[in-house]
Protein backbone atom coordinates (compact mmCIF):
# COMPACT_ATOMS: atom_id res chain seq x y z
CA UNK A 1 0.00 0.00 0.00
CA UNK A 2 2.26 2.35 0.84
CA UNK A 3 4.29 1.51 -2.50
CA UNK A 4 1.27 2.30 -4.01
CA UNK A 5 0.75 5.53 -2.53
CA UNK A 6 4.10 6.87 -3.16
CA UNK A 7 3.45 5.91 -6.26
CA UNK A 8 0.26 7.62 -6.70
CA UNK A 9 1.93 11.37 -5.13
CA UNK A 10 4.81 10.98 -8.24
CA UNK A 11 3.16 13.20 -10.95
CA UNK A 12 6.16 12.10 -13.22
CA UNK A 13 5.60 8.24 -12.53
CA UNK A 14 1.55 8.42 -13.30
CA UNK A 15 2.43 10.57 -16.39
CA UNK A 16 4.37 7.49 -17.70
CA UNK A 17 2.05 5.20 -17.06
CA UNK A 18 -0.57 7.01 -18.86
CA UNK A 19 1.87 7.53 -21.57
CA UNK A 20 2.49 3.82 -21.61
CA UNK A 21 -0.77 2.12 -21.44
CA UNK A 22 -1.64 4.99 -24.15
CA UNK A 23 0.61 3.10 -26.38
CA UNK A 24 -1.02 -0.08 -25.18
CA UNK A 25 -4.18 0.71 -26.19
CA UNK A 26 -3.19 2.14 -29.55
CA UNK A 27 -1.31 -0.81 -30.23
CA UNK A 28 -4.16 -2.95 -29.02
CA UNK A 29 -6.41 -1.27 -31.38
CA UNK A 30 -4.00 -1.55 -34.51
CA UNK A 31 -4.29 -4.91 -34.01
CA UNK A 32 -8.11 -5.38 -34.02
CA UNK A 33 -8.76 -3.22 -37.27
CA UNK A 34 -5.87 -4.79 -38.73
CA UNK A 35 -7.40 -8.11 -37.67
CA UNK A 36 -10.87 -6.47 -39.54
CA UNK A 37 -9.72 -5.50 -42.29
CA UNK A 38 -8.11 -8.43 -43.71
CA UNK A 39 -9.65 -10.76 -45.89
CA UNK A 40 -9.11 -13.95 -47.32
CA UNK A 41 -6.62 -12.98 -50.28
CA UNK A 42 -6.88 -14.81 -53.91
CA UNK A 43 -3.23 -13.85 -54.63
CA UNK A 44 0.36 -14.07 -53.08
CA UNK A 45 3.16 -11.77 -54.08
CA UNK A 46 6.55 -13.34 -53.08
CA UNK A 47 9.32 -10.31 -52.51
CA UNK A 48 12.97 -10.76 -52.38
CA UNK A 49 15.73 -7.72 -51.92
CA UNK A 50 12.70 -5.17 -52.89
CA UNK A 51 11.71 -6.66 -56.15
CA UNK A 52 8.68 -8.84 -57.05
CA UNK A 53 9.71 -12.23 -58.07
CA UNK A 54 6.40 -13.41 -58.91
CA UNK A 55 2.74 -13.92 -58.34
CA UNK A 56 1.11 -16.64 -57.29
CA UNK A 57 -2.96 -17.44 -57.82
CA UNK A 58 -3.87 -19.47 -54.31
CA UNK A 59 -6.84 -21.78 -55.38
CA UNK A 60 -7.59 -24.52 -52.98
CA UNK A 61 -6.42 -26.74 -55.68
CA UNK A 62 -3.30 -25.59 -56.71
CA UNK A 63 -0.54 -27.10 -54.95
CA UNK A 64 3.16 -26.27 -55.36
CA UNK A 65 6.37 -25.94 -54.12
CA UNK A 66 9.47 -23.26 -54.57
CA UNK A 67 12.49 -22.65 -53.65
CA UNK A 68 14.02 -19.57 -53.59
CA UNK A 69 17.68 -18.78 -53.00
CA UNK A 70 19.04 -15.80 -51.65
CA UNK A 71 21.77 -13.47 -52.51
CA UNK A 72 23.86 -14.57 -49.51
CA UNK A 73 23.58 -18.14 -50.58
CA UNK A 74 20.67 -19.32 -48.35
CA UNK A 75 17.50 -21.14 -49.07
CA UNK A 76 13.64 -20.74 -48.75
CA UNK A 77 11.11 -23.62 -49.56
CA UNK A 78 7.70 -21.88 -50.00
CA UNK A 79 4.64 -24.63 -50.23
CA UNK A 80 1.31 -23.53 -51.67
CA UNK A 81 -1.82 -25.75 -50.71
CA UNK A 82 -5.44 -25.44 -50.02
CA UNK A 83 -5.83 -21.71 -50.63
CA UNK A 84 -2.58 -21.07 -48.23
CA UNK A 85 0.84 -20.25 -49.21
CA UNK A 86 4.19 -20.31 -46.19
CA UNK A 87 7.78 -21.14 -46.45
CA UNK A 88 8.03 -25.02 -45.27
CA UNK A 89 12.14 -25.35 -44.97
CA UNK A 90 14.70 -22.38 -44.45
CA UNK A 91 18.35 -22.49 -43.64
CA UNK A 92 17.97 -18.87 -42.00
CA UNK A 93 19.41 -18.55 -38.05
CA UNK A 94 16.70 -18.56 -36.32
CA UNK A 95 13.57 -20.14 -38.89
CA UNK A 96 11.07 -17.21 -37.98
CA UNK A 97 9.72 -17.84 -41.73
CA UNK A 98 8.69 -21.38 -41.15
CA UNK A 99 7.09 -21.27 -37.80
CA UNK A 100 5.10 -17.73 -38.55
CA UNK A 101 2.93 -20.86 -40.37
CA UNK A 102 0.30 -20.89 -43.68
CA UNK A 103 -1.34 -17.55 -44.37
CA UNK A 104 -3.77 -16.49 -46.32
CA UNK A 105 -5.45 -13.42 -44.93
CA UNK A 106 -3.92 -9.89 -46.28
CA UNK A 107 -3.30 -8.73 -42.68
CA UNK A 108 0.22 -10.35 -41.61
CA UNK A 109 3.27 -11.06 -44.40
CA UNK A 110 5.03 -13.70 -43.72
CA UNK A 111 9.09 -12.84 -43.83
CA UNK A 112 12.17 -13.96 -43.49
CA UNK A 113 14.30 -10.83 -43.00
CA UNK A 114 17.91 -12.65 -43.22
CA UNK A 115 17.14 -13.91 -46.71
CA UNK A 116 15.39 -10.52 -47.18
CA UNK A 117 12.29 -12.41 -48.80
CA UNK A 118 8.79 -11.27 -48.13
CA UNK A 119 5.18 -12.79 -48.94
CA UNK A 120 2.03 -11.02 -48.53
CA UNK A 121 -1.24 -11.86 -49.80
CA UNK A 122 -2.84 -9.44 -51.86
CA UNK A 123 -6.19 -8.68 -52.80
CA UNK A 124 -7.04 -10.54 -56.35
CA UNK A 125 -9.19 -7.72 -57.63
CA UNK A 126 -6.19 -4.83 -57.54
CA UNK A 127 -3.18 -7.38 -58.46
CA UNK A 128 -5.32 -8.42 -61.48
CA UNK A 129 -2.38 -9.10 -63.75
CA UNK A 130 -4.65 -7.82 -66.80
CA UNK A 131 -6.01 -3.95 -66.46
CA UNK A 132 -8.95 -3.96 -68.57
CA UNK A 133 -10.62 -6.16 -71.15
CA UNK A 134 -12.50 -4.80 -74.49
CA UNK A 135 -14.67 -6.71 -76.66
CA UNK B 1 51.48 11.75 -26.64
CA UNK B 2 51.82 13.61 -23.61
CA UNK B 3 53.44 11.54 -20.67
CA UNK B 4 50.66 10.34 -18.44
CA UNK B 5 51.08 10.02 -14.80
CA UNK B 6 50.43 6.53 -12.90
CA UNK B 7 47.22 7.14 -11.81
CA UNK B 8 45.38 8.06 -15.23
CA UNK B 9 47.37 5.06 -16.34
CA UNK B 10 46.44 2.66 -13.93
CA UNK B 11 41.99 3.99 -14.35
CA UNK B 12 42.31 3.55 -17.89
CA UNK B 13 43.36 0.16 -17.50
CA UNK B 14 41.10 -0.36 -14.85
CA UNK B 15 38.21 1.46 -17.05
CA UNK B 16 38.97 -0.76 -20.20
CA UNK B 17 39.07 -4.15 -18.29
CA UNK B 18 35.91 -2.98 -16.64
CA UNK B 19 34.18 -2.24 -20.09
CA UNK B 20 35.43 -5.40 -21.58
CA UNK B 21 33.91 -7.08 -18.86
CA UNK B 22 30.51 -5.77 -19.40
CA UNK B 23 31.02 -6.79 -22.77
CA UNK B 24 31.41 -10.47 -21.93
CA UNK B 25 28.12 -10.19 -19.37
CA UNK B 26 26.30 -8.90 -22.28
CA UNK B 27 27.29 -11.23 -24.42
CA UNK B 28 26.96 -14.26 -22.15
CA UNK B 29 23.20 -13.06 -21.50
CA UNK B 30 22.56 -12.52 -25.41
CA UNK B 31 23.94 -15.76 -26.51
CA UNK B 32 21.70 -17.97 -23.61
CA UNK B 33 18.98 -15.99 -24.56
CA UNK B 34 18.90 -16.93 -28.62
CA UNK B 35 18.40 -20.15 -26.97
CA UNK B 36 15.17 -19.46 -25.72
CA UNK B 37 12.86 -20.06 -28.93
CA UNK B 38 10.16 -17.18 -29.19
CA UNK B 39 6.79 -17.61 -27.82
CA UNK B 40 5.23 -15.77 -31.20
CA UNK B 41 6.93 -16.06 -34.26
CA UNK B 42 7.38 -12.68 -35.60
CA UNK B 43 10.93 -10.65 -35.92
CA UNK B 44 11.53 -8.94 -33.49
CA UNK B 45 10.41 -10.33 -30.78
CA UNK B 46 12.40 -11.54 -27.85
CA UNK B 47 13.38 -10.25 -24.32
CA UNK B 48 15.97 -8.22 -24.46
CA UNK B 49 18.15 -9.24 -21.68
CA UNK B 50 21.57 -7.75 -22.49
CA UNK B 51 19.77 -4.69 -22.28
CA UNK B 52 20.37 -4.70 -18.52
CA UNK B 53 23.78 -4.42 -18.79
CA UNK B 54 23.45 -0.81 -21.26
CA UNK B 55 20.68 0.27 -18.45
CA UNK B 56 22.78 -0.43 -15.70
CA UNK B 57 25.59 1.49 -16.99
CA UNK B 58 23.48 4.54 -18.14
CA UNK B 59 22.60 4.48 -14.55
CA UNK B 60 25.76 4.00 -13.10
CA UNK B 61 28.49 5.60 -15.79
CA UNK B 62 28.79 7.54 -18.26
CA UNK B 63 26.45 7.20 -21.86
CA UNK B 64 29.53 6.91 -23.69
CA UNK B 65 30.86 4.20 -21.89
CA UNK B 66 27.09 2.64 -22.20
CA UNK B 67 27.40 3.30 -26.04
CA UNK B 68 30.95 1.03 -26.39
CA UNK B 69 29.66 -1.36 -24.30
CA UNK B 70 26.48 -1.82 -26.36
CA UNK B 71 28.44 -1.31 -29.70
CA UNK B 72 31.16 -3.64 -29.17
CA UNK B 73 28.05 -6.32 -27.96
CA UNK B 74 26.17 -5.67 -31.50
CA UNK B 75 28.92 -5.77 -33.39
CA UNK B 76 30.36 -9.59 -31.59
CA UNK B 77 26.90 -10.89 -31.60
CA UNK B 78 26.44 -10.54 -35.34
CA UNK B 79 30.23 -12.02 -35.77
CA UNK B 80 29.00 -15.30 -33.39
CA UNK B 81 25.63 -15.50 -35.39
CA UNK B 82 27.37 -15.43 -38.40
CA UNK B 83 24.42 -13.11 -40.61
CA UNK B 84 26.04 -9.62 -41.08
CA UNK B 85 22.52 -8.69 -42.33
CA UNK B 86 21.45 -9.16 -38.44
CA UNK B 87 24.27 -6.62 -37.47
CA UNK B 88 21.94 -4.03 -39.77
CA UNK B 89 18.60 -4.72 -37.82
CA UNK B 90 20.94 -4.48 -34.31
CA UNK B 91 22.61 -1.61 -35.30
CA UNK B 92 19.41 0.01 -36.03
CA UNK B 93 17.26 -0.82 -32.91
CA UNK B 94 19.81 -0.66 -30.89
CA UNK B 95 21.18 2.80 -31.65
CA UNK B 96 17.87 3.97 -31.37
CA UNK B 97 17.10 2.84 -28.24
CA UNK B 98 20.32 4.11 -26.89
CA UNK B 99 19.72 7.20 -27.79
CA UNK B 100 16.06 7.70 -26.03
CA UNK B 101 17.14 5.92 -22.94
CA UNK B 102 20.50 7.90 -22.73
CA UNK B 103 17.93 10.90 -22.65
CA UNK B 104 14.63 9.93 -20.54
CA UNK B 105 17.56 9.18 -18.12
CA UNK B 106 19.30 12.78 -18.07
CA UNK B 107 15.50 14.24 -17.77
CA UNK B 108 14.21 11.81 -15.34
CA UNK B 109 16.65 10.15 -13.43
CA UNK B 110 17.84 6.43 -11.83
CA UNK B 111 14.04 5.68 -10.41
CA UNK B 112 12.33 6.16 -13.57
CA UNK B 113 14.67 2.89 -14.76
CA UNK B 114 11.47 0.83 -15.37
CA UNK B 115 9.87 2.92 -17.69
CA UNK B 116 13.07 3.97 -19.40
CA UNK B 117 13.53 0.26 -20.25
CA UNK B 118 9.74 -0.15 -21.48
CA UNK B 119 10.57 3.06 -23.95
CA UNK B 120 13.98 1.75 -24.52
CA UNK B 121 12.25 -1.37 -25.91
CA UNK B 122 9.57 0.48 -27.83
CA UNK B 123 12.18 2.44 -29.61
CA UNK B 124 14.50 -0.59 -30.58
CA UNK B 125 11.21 -2.65 -31.99
CA UNK B 126 10.82 0.62 -34.06
CA UNK B 127 14.25 1.21 -35.38
CA UNK B 128 14.19 -2.21 -36.25
CA UNK B 129 10.64 -2.20 -38.36
CA UNK B 130 12.63 1.03 -39.79
CA UNK B 131 15.76 -1.18 -40.88
CA UNK B 132 13.20 -3.61 -42.15
CA UNK B 133 11.74 -1.11 -44.40
CA UNK B 134 14.57 -0.20 -45.65
CA UNK B 135 15.78 -3.65 -46.68
CA UNK B 136 12.87 -4.96 -48.07
CA UNK B 137 11.38 -1.90 -49.42
CA UNK B 138 7.57 -3.05 -48.46
CA UNK B 139 6.10 -0.70 -46.38
CA UNK B 140 4.09 -3.49 -45.46
CA UNK B 141 6.19 -4.14 -42.52
CA UNK B 142 4.52 -1.98 -40.60
CA UNK B 143 1.72 -4.49 -39.99
CA UNK B 144 3.88 -6.25 -37.64
CA UNK B 145 4.63 -2.92 -35.51
CA UNK B 146 1.13 -3.28 -33.04
CA UNK B 147 2.35 -6.95 -32.02
CA UNK B 148 5.89 -5.73 -31.50
CA UNK B 149 4.78 -2.34 -29.61
CA UNK B 150 2.85 -4.81 -26.59
CA UNK B 151 5.67 -7.00 -26.81
CA UNK B 152 8.26 -4.46 -26.12
CA UNK B 153 6.15 -2.82 -23.35
CA UNK B 154 6.14 -6.65 -21.77
CA UNK B 155 9.75 -7.65 -21.83
CA UNK B 156 10.73 -3.87 -21.83
CA UNK B 157 8.93 -3.98 -17.97
CA UNK B 158 10.81 -7.30 -17.22
CA UNK B 159 14.18 -5.86 -17.98
CA UNK B 160 13.19 -2.63 -16.23
CA UNK B 161 12.50 -4.94 -13.26
CA UNK B 162 15.71 -6.90 -13.73
CA UNK B 163 18.03 -3.81 -13.59
CA UNK B 164 15.77 -1.89 -10.85
CA UNK B 165 15.96 -4.63 -8.58
CA UNK B 166 19.70 -5.02 -9.37
CA UNK B 167 20.09 -1.54 -8.37
CA UNK B 168 18.43 -2.23 -5.16
CA UNK B 169 20.78 -5.13 -3.96
CA UNK B 170 23.93 -4.99 -5.37
CA UNK B 171 26.28 -2.17 -3.34
CA UNK B 172 27.10 0.49 -5.77
CA UNK B 173 31.05 -0.04 -5.79
CA UNK B 174 30.82 -3.16 -6.83
CA UNK B 175 29.02 -1.52 -10.51
CA UNK B 176 31.63 1.21 -11.51
CA UNK B 177 34.90 0.63 -9.04
CA UNK B 178 36.84 3.84 -10.16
Amino acid sequence: MKFLKGFLSDKKALCLTLAVLAVFFAAAAAIWIQARSSSQGKTAAIYQDGQLLRRIPLTDKSEESIKIKSSSGGYNTIQTAGGKIGITAADCPDKLCVKMGMISSTGCPISCLPHKLVIQIEDAKEESPIDATTR
Amino acid sequence: MPPQDNHTQKTNVKKMTLLALYTTIALTIFTVESLIPPPIPLPGIKLGLSNIVTLWLLMHTKARDALLVLLARIVLSSFFAGQMISLMYSLAGGILCFLVMALLFRLLGNQYVVFISIFGALFHNLGQITAAIAITQLPSMLAYLPALAISGIVTGTFTGLCAFYLKRHLPPRTAWPL
